[in-house]
C-alpha cells in the first residue's frame, strides 16, 4: 500500500468545496461522512465492490507537498479547533482530533496495534463482532499496509526507552506502524512530509477515488436526510453553498466519537444513549534531560512501548517525540531559564503514559457545538500516577540526569531514582495533571438491544434504517491500545457485509 | 497607553491589521509583553508577523478557546495587582513580570494555572512560528 496523494486522479474525483458555489446536488449508492480511518476503509471497500460512493470530509485536503512542518500552521490546517479544543469537567483535557482528508491518521504516530482479544470478546457481541470475527480483517489490513516496526530508524530516544525498560527487567517492544520507508523524521504529529506514513489521505482515499469514488473536501455534513424512517442522503454545508447528496443504499457515518452523535441527533435519532458513554485514553507526558544528545526529532515519533503495566494498571508506556512548541509546556521554567533549557534541546526527551480510563463522559449538543464532558476518576488517576512513576524509574535507569514531573504539588525536578517515591505524594486530583484526550470511543454504542445502545450488531442505527455508524463511536468500550487498526478492521468488516 | 508600555521595547503604535477575531491594539501589546517575558529570545521578532499569527490563531480557535485566550491575556496583565502591587504587567521590569507569571504557574488555584498554561502554549507557538516565518523570508 504505497499510493501517494500526488497520483493522477480521474477528473471530478475530488471536488474542493471552496471552489463550489450555490445549491448543489449529487447522488451515489453510499454516502460516507468522514475520511479518517473508518471512512476511508469503508469508501475503498465499497468502491472495490462496485458501488458508487461519495465521501464528505469537513476538513481540507492538505497534500503531502503542502505540509509545512510548522507546528502552528499544521495544527491550524490539520486539527479541529487548531488543536485547542478542551473537554469540560473538573479539569480540561486537550482534545485532539484530525480534521482533514485522512482525519486523525494524518497527524497520529501511525501505530498499528490490535485490540486485546479479551476487550473485544468482553463486548459480548458474539460472532458479529468478536476477536475471531475481526481476525481476517486485521490480517488483511496488516498485509495490505505491510505493517511493521521501524527499529532501523528508531533514534536514540526510542533506544533509551528500550534500554530503560530492559534495565528494570520490564517488557518493551518495538511498535508496529503504518509506514513504508520511514525516514525517522520525528514529525508524525505535524503530518509526514516525506509521505512515508501511510495515512488515509495518501492511501485508501486516493485508492477509492481512482476506483470511481468522489470526494468533497471542506464539506460539513449538517444532517442526514430521511424518509419513512430511512436515511436517504446527507445535507452538507459548503463554504459558499450547500450540497445535498442522495444515497440510494444508505449513509455510513464515520465522523468520530465527538461529531457522530450530534450528527445523528440532528438527523432525528433519539436514542437516550446517543452522546453518552464517551470514553477515551487520557495521555500524560513526562520529560527528562540527559547528559548526552538524545535528539528527540531524529527517529520514529513513537517507536517503542511497554505493556509492563497494561494488565495491572491499564496503562501503556510509550516513547514519544514532540516539537519544541509542545515540549516547552513540559519544561518547568519560563523566561531566560526556559530559553536555556531549550538551548539544550538535543538532550531533552519526553515519554508518555496512555491510560485506559474507567471514567465515562458525554457529548452534548450546544448551539451546534459538540462539547465533551469528561473527568477521569480517582482510580484512573491512581493508575496514571503509577504509570508516571514507572516512566520515571525507566528514565533514571536509562541514564536521565533530571526528570520533570510537571504535576502541581510535586517538585519541579527529580534528580535521582531515590526520588521516585515522591510520586506517591502526587495529588489524586485531575486538575494537577496536564492531560491530552486521544482515542475517543463509545458515544453511539453497539448493542443487541435498542434500550441500551444506539446501533445494532450490524452497526445500523436502531432508530434510523440505512444509517450505519462505522467509527469508534460504536465501540462499547475503550480498547487500551491505539485504535486505528481496530477502527479500520471494524469498518472493513461492516463494509464487506454491506457489500455482500 | 504609554504607561502600559513602560519597561518594554515595543513601539507605541501598532500597524493596523485586517480585523477578524484579531486582538485590539491594546490587547496585542499585552500579548506581546507576555510572550517576551516567557520567551525573551522572541523579542526581536517581526511585529507584523506576530500580529498576523495571533489573528490567524484566534480565527482558527473554537469560540470558547478564543474567548479563554483573550481572557487569559487580560487576567495576566492585571495579575500584578494581586501578586505584587497595583500596576499592570507592562509596567514591571522583566524579572518582576516573570515573577508574576510564575506565581500564576505555581498557584493553588486551577484557574490561575490554566491561564499560565494557555499563555505559555500560545507564546511557544507564536515564538516558533514567527521565528520560522522570519527565517523563510
Amino acid at each position: 500500500m504505497t499510493l501517494r496523494d500526488d497520483v493522477t486522479l480521474p477528473s471530478g474525483a475530488h471536488l474542493d468545496s471552496e471552489a463550489l458555489r450555490g445549491q448543489l446536488t449529487d447522488a451515489a449508492d453510499f454516502v460516507v461522512v468522514g475520511s479518517g480511518a473508518a471512512g476511508a476503509v469503508a469508501a475503498s471497500t465499497l468502491t472495490q465492490a462496485g458501488f458508487r460512493v461519495i465521501v464528505l470530509e469537513e476538513g481540507p485536503w492538505v497534500r503531502t507537498r503542502d505540509l509545512s512542518g510548522d507546528f502552528a500552521r499544521s495544527t491550524s490546517s490539520l486539527l479541529r479547533g487548531a488543536g485547542a479544543q478542551f473537554t469540560f469537567g473538573r479539569a480540561g483535557l486537550t482534545l485532539v482530533q484530525g480534521r482533514n482528508v485522512g482525519g486523525t491518521t494524518t497527524v497520529n504516530s501511525a501505530i498499528a496495534m490490535r485490540a486485546p482479544a479479551e476487550v473485544l470478546d468482553g463486548w459480548g457481541l458474539g460472532p458479529s463482532l468478536d476477536a475471531r470475527a475481526l481476525e481476517p480483517h486485521y490480517q488483511a489490513l496488516e498485509r495490505a499496509f505491510e505493517v511493521r516496526d521501524s527499529t532501523e530508524v528508531a533514534g536514540e530516544h526510542n533506544r533509551l526507552f528500550e534500554r530503560g525498560a530492559r534495565a528494570l527487567g520490564w517488557q518493551a517492544a518495538p511498535t508496529r506502524r503504518f509506514a513504508s520507508g520511514c525516514e525517522g523524521s520525528g514529525a508524525c504529529l505535524t503530518g509526514c512530509r516525506g509521505g512515508k506514513k501511510l495515512a488515509m489521505g495518501v492511501t485508501l482515499i486516493p485508492d477509492a477515488l481512482r476506483g470511481g469514488a468522489r470526494l468533497y473536501s471542506s464539506a460539513r455534513a449538517l444532517r442526514l436526510s430521511t424518509a419513512g424512517g430511512r436515511a436517504t442522503g446527507v445535507v452538507a454545508r459548503l463554504p459558499h453553498g450547500t450540497l445535498t447528496v442522495h444515497a440510494r443504499r444508505g449513509v455510513l457515518v464515520c465522523a468520530s466519537a465527538v461529531q457522530t452523535p450530534n450528527l445523528l441527533r440532528r438527523s432525528g435519532v433519539r436514542s437516550r444513549w446517543l452522546g453518552r458513554n464517551f470514553q477515551c485514553h487520557p495521555g500524560f507526558s513526562l520529560a527528562a534531560r540527559f547528559d548526552h544528545p538524545v535528539r528527540m526529532q531524529h527517529g520514529v515519533t513513537q517507536g517503542f512501548h511497554s505493556e509492563h503495566l497494561s494488565k495491572s494498571h491499564q496503562v501503556k508506556l510509550e516513547s514519544l517525540s514532540l516539537q519544541p512548541e509542545l515540549m516547552a509546556m513540559s519544561i518547568p521554567a519560563a523566561g531566560r531559564a526556559l530559553t536555556a533549557q531549550l538551548a539544550a534541546w538535543d538532550e531533552l526527551l519526553v515519554w508518555a503514559v496512555v491510560l485506559k480510563a474507567r471514567a465515562t463522559g458525554r457529548v452534548v449538543d450546544l448551539l451546534g457545538a459538540d462539547p465533551v464532558l469528561f473527568t477521569p476518576d480517582r482510580v484512573d488517576l491512581l493508575r496514571a500516577r503509577e504509570g508516571l512513576k514507572a516512566l520515571t524509574r525507566m528514565m533514571f535507569a536509562a541514564g536521565a540526569r533530571e526528570v520533570w514531573p510537571n504535576v502541581h504539588g510535586l517538585p519541579a525536578v527529580l534528580r535521582s531514582a531515590d526520588e521516585v517515591q515522591r510520586w506517591d505524594d502526587a495529588p489524586l486530583d485531575p486538575r494537577a495533571y496536564p492531560m491530552v484526550a486521544t482515542h475517543l470511543f463509545g458515544t453511539a454504542r453497539i448493542g443487541r438491544d435498542a434500550r441500551d445502545s444506539v446501533v445494532g450488531q450490524g452497526l445500523e442505527c436502531h432508530d434510523l434504517a440505512r444509517a450505519w455508524v462505522l467509527d469508534s463511536s460504536a465501540f462499547p468500550t475503550n480498547l487500551g491500545t491505539n485504535p486505528q487498526l481496530t477502527i479500520m478492521a471494524v469498518a472493513r468488516l461492516a463494509a464487506e457485509r454491506l457489500a455482500s | 497607553m504609554s504607561r502600559l508600555l513602560a519597561g518594554t521595547a515595543l513601539p507605541h503604535r501598532l500597524p493596523v491589521a485586517k480585523r477578524g477575531r484579531g486582538l485590539r491594539p491594546r490587547e496585542l501589546q499585552w500579548a506581546r509583553i507576555i510572550v517576551e517575558t516567557l520567551f525573551p529570545n522572541c523579542s526581536s521578532v517581526d511585529l507584523l508577523r506576530f500580529q498576523q499569527f495571533l489573528r490567524e490563531t484566534l480565527d482558527a480557535l473554537p469560540l470558547s478557546s478564543a474567548v479563554a485566550l483573550r481572557a487569559a491575556i487580560a487576567l495576566a496583565t492585571v495579575a500584578p495587582v494581586v501578586v505584587l502591587r497595583p500596576v499592570l504587567l507592562g509596567q514591571l521590569n522583566e524579572a518582576q513580570r516573570l515573577e508574576v507569571l510564575l506565581a500564576l504557574a505555581s498557584s493553588d488555584a486551577y484557574a490561575a494555572r490554566s491561564v499560565y498554561a494557555l499563555l505559555k502554549a500560545v507564546a511557544a507557538r507564536a515564538c516558533a512560528s514567527v521565528a520560522r516565518a522570519g527565517g523563510r523570508s
